[in-house]
């Protein structure tokens, strides 16, 4: 019984992060009809902007050890604003030059956006003056990117609050798990709610319907494209700090785990029904508790470490007997 | 009524002879060439030359196998490196585990047994051990495309890319999952059969000590094979039907083309040839095959190549093969960023009609980077293609106003020209010792330029999206671009065999 909720906490908790991730795939989907393979990479920028923020910003702004409690959310609100700013560029000088070219092009022209953040971020950036001769000249302010793994600073204390079950078999609710589900769920609803209920969403809407039509009617294409890459940007930067919060360990950017992260967050994204956001969301869960429960039951059978092949298989059986999705529309072909 | 007709379709087909002897003889001659490629290059290059070379070999074979599937059918795989790793791993499993039964212990075969060889002319005994086993490894890996293939017949466009996704990356986490390998006899004889299942290759680590087989000849044989079904598949009726699917798959089946055959035909001789360049990488000198071969940035780096080669272009795709594999290699050297901006400016400038300050930038920031790279006493400044080490600036600028004299036989224009980037290169430089600029690499080495190789590829690839998105040469092949074919048709016009 213990085990079981303890295999639901992490579950819950990795499939609203995955659910995040999938969002932005899905939006960008809905809209432009193709895989922003790029989407991950900026959940790693997400990461690495709050722990630039909590780790070098904050201290050097006078605030130390231990780091004062509105920490976290502003750490959130830097990644939010570093990785919006990003979305919005990455669609403004890559993907808006290629609207109309084929959808191969824009795939690669996605993955070149990949390829160029992920090693972009393995630089270390200093600025210096250009005539400093000094050796070594003295570093004006070191971004802290590179090559090695960094520990995320505790920005929220991991309470128990509630532990059922004693010895080997316990199940465990921590503070951290309570917020990061909450705030995930929160931002859903806040997508949701934009998405339905607002002027804007209904712009989204049209625009995903047809993008012609909503031209027509005097939608501004491209000012909604922008903003959706900015919005799908920002959820991504909220799901990677919420992840460094849960793993501290922040990698380096083209490490396999974030690589594996992002392309769970596609399989959540394309399992839903990709383009349908309420897919994206029960698509994320879906993955998370097949690669959990896949784990923790089937190990005794197959051996342990295969909760990719869990995903992946998960998805090929979904695609198989509904093969756009879960929630997806089905294709309708035009001769 | 319908024999006659095909009475008559037979009559036109001709006979089989001639277009045996079309698809035999450039392959005798493309091998011939390989044995000779081997014999003269081999001897005079280094160790490193000759891997970059067999890496050439090898993305070719890759590159035109996936071409079969996504620029002749259309179809989107991203899962390419599964079979890539299947058919490496299933090779050098075979090589690996049969030599160390017979001879027990995993080594090159060519010394014991050359003197019982009859047939001093060709390879040696071990050589044979080696294609039989890359022919089987690239069969297992037929299979697999076969199965990949299969959701096909319900899955379309981006749906089937992503089953193939999936495809790739079980395969790398099951290779991840595998047993260690045996690595002598003893404990091959002695193992039980939870030792064998799963396989023992290699686990995480990668699968080592595989005998080295692959040379300069077997590549480029098995390039050109690849090279050579490739050209006489598109040609064929099979290849006709894999083409009408990639441009319309709806007319294609109404014009009674089965397209889940053909679709699932197109995946299994990709995998094919795949399987082939796995055996041909897992045998390569100084290689681990390891399980991230499988993974997707691995996919990721062919379905580049034949983007940029142009969809459906044999030669595009060998081209574009080249062409990254050694621009990777070539940046390696910091100073050859530089090199590399410096080449396009020229290019440009020396084949568009119109002065452009693109070019003007590009040039002169280049010139810069070399001139101020050299003043650091940082690298060693040589023209590589020339061969001749002069200082950056004035080269660049003689070369400029050669251009200008000769190919735009404008040397007024020319003289202008080269005052802007002289302008312009003096103008960053000047900023640059007055003002912050930000430096990249570690403070101790204020311009390691080699970090960002990769960001420079990924730069120029997006670029080449934008400015080129058909590719570099489109869907036409390089042979459509002589003097002679300029006004050819667009897509070649059918050609009956035996005429």
């Amino acid at each position: 019984m213990a085990d079981l909720l303890q295999i639901l906490t992490m579950a819950v908790t990795v499939g609203s992060l995955y659910a995040l991730i999938a969002l932005g795939y899905t939006m960008v989907y809905g809209i432009l009809k193709f895989i922003n393979f790029a989407h991950s990479d900026v959940v790693v920028l997400g990461a690495w902007g709050s722990f630039f923020f909590a780790a070098a910003l904050l201290p050097r702004m006078g605030f130390g050890t231990p780091l004062p409690w509105w920490a976290g959310g502003m750490a959130l609100l830097f990644a939010m604003a570093l990785c919006g700013l990003t979305g919005f560029l990455i669609e403004r000088f890559a993907y808006r030059p290629l609207r109309g070219a084929p959808r191969l092009n824009v795939l690669i022209t996605a993955i070149g956006v990949s390829l160029f953040l992920q090693n972009a971020g393995q630089l270390q950036f200093t600025l210096v003056r250009g005539d400093d001769t000094a050796q070594p000249p003295a570093p004006a302010l070191r971004l802290p990117f590179g090559t090695q793994p960094q520990r995320m600073p505790t920005l929220l204390p991991d309470q128990d609050l509630l532990v059922i079950g004693e010895g080997q078999s316990t199940a465990r609710l921590g503070s951290l798990d309570v917020v990061i589900i909450a705030t995930a769920l929160a931002l859903m609803v806040l997508l949701d709610l934009l998405v339905r209920r607002t002027k804007f969403g209904m712009a989204m809407r049209a625009v995903s319907f047809n993008t012609d039509s909503a031209a027509l009617m005097g939608v501004p294409v491209n000012r909604v494209i922008s903003m959706t890459f900015v919005l799908g940007a920002v959820l991504a930067a909220a799901a990677g700090f919420l992840y460094v919060l849960k793993f501290p360990t922040v990698q380096q950017t083209a490490h396999p785990t974030w690589v594996l992260v992002g392309l769970k967050a596609f399989v959540a994204a394309v399992v839903g029904g990709i383009g349908n956001l309420r897919g994206a969301v029960l698509g994320g869960f879906l993955i998370a508790f097949a690669e959990q429960f896949g784990e923790s039951y089937l190990q005794k059978y197959l051996g342990s470490g295969l909760k990719d092949v869990y995903v992946f298989s998960a998805l090929i059986l979904v695609l198989l007997v509904r093969p756009t999705g879960i929630l997806g529309s089905p294709l309708r072909e035009k001769v | 009524m319908k024999s006659q007709i095909q009475d008559h379709a037979r009559s036109l087909r001709g006979s089989s002879l001639p277009a045996l002897a079309t698809a035999m003889i450039p392959l005798i001659l493309l091998i011939f060439g390989a044995a000779k490629l081997d014999e003269f290059v081999a001897a005079s290059f280094d160790r490193y030359h000759l891997r970059v070379m067999m890496d050439v070999g090898i993305a070719i074979v890759l590159a035109v196998s996936l071409n079969i599937v996504n620029g002749y059918t259309g179809q989107f795989s991203i899962g390419h490196a599964g079979f890539f790793a299947v058919g490496g791993y299933v090779s050098a499993a075979l090589t690996y585990y049969v030599t160390m039964s017979v001879w027990g212990e995993a080594i090159l075969i060519e010394t014991p047994v050359s003197a019982l060889w009859p047939f001093p002319h060709l390879p040696p005994v071990g050589a044979w051990i080696f294609v039989g086993a890359a022919i089987l490894g690239g069969l297992v890996a037929a299979g697999a495309g076969y199965l990949v293939g299969l959701p096909s017949l319900r899955l379309r466009g981006d749906y089937l890319a992503i089953v193939t996704l999936g495809f790739g990356e079980i395969c790398r986490v099951l290779l991840e999952r595998s047993n260690p390998q045996f690595f002598d006899v003893d404990s091959m004889r002695e193992a039980t059969v939870a030792d064998w299942l799963p396989l023992p290759l290699g686990s995480a680590q990668g699968f080592t000590d595989v005998p080295k087989y692959t040379s300069l000849f077997w590549v480029y044989a098995f390039v050109a094979v690849t090279l050579v079904f490739a050209y006489r598949l598109k040609q064929s009726a099979t290849g006709r039907a894999l083409l009408s699917i990639r441009e319309d798959e709806t007319a294609a089946q109404a014009m009674g083309v089965n397209v889940t055959l053909y679709k699932v035909r197109a995946f299994v001789f990709a995998a094919f040839f795949a399987g082939l360049a796995g055996a041909l990488y897992a045998h390569q000198p100084g290689t681990i095959l390891r399980p991230l071969d499988a993974g997707f940035m691995r996919s990721f780096d062919v379905i580049i190549i034949v983007v940029l080669g142009g969809m459906g272009s044999i030669s595009g795709a060998t081209l574009a093969a080249v062409l990254l594999t050694v621009m990777a290699e070539w940046l390696r050297d910091p100073t050859h960023v530089w090199y590399l901006a410096l080449y396009i400016g020229l290019a440009r400038v020396a084949l568009t009609p119109r002065d452009n300050w693109r070019d003007l930038v590009v040039i002169g920031s280049s010139a810069v980077a070399l001139e101020s790279c050299r003043a650091a006493g940082l690298f060693a400044l040589s023209f590589p293609l020339l061969s001749v080490q002069v200082t950056g600036y004035e080269l660049v600028y003689a070369t400029l106003l050669v251009v200008f004299c000769i190919l735009r036989k404008d040397v007024l224009r020319g003289v202008l020209f080269v005052a802007g980037v002289v302008a312009f290169a003096e103008l960053v430089r000047w900023l640059a010792l007055k003002y912050p600029v930000v430096r990249f690499g570690p403070t101790e080495i204020p311009l390691r330029l080699g970090d960002y190789r990769m960001v420079i590829y990924a730069l120029l690839l997006v670029s080449v999206m934008i400015f080129r998105p058909q590719g570099l040469l489109g869907l036409k092949e390089i042979w459509d671009f002589l003097p002679s074919r300029r006004h050819a048709p667009r897509t070649a016009a059918p050609r009956v065999s035996g005429r």
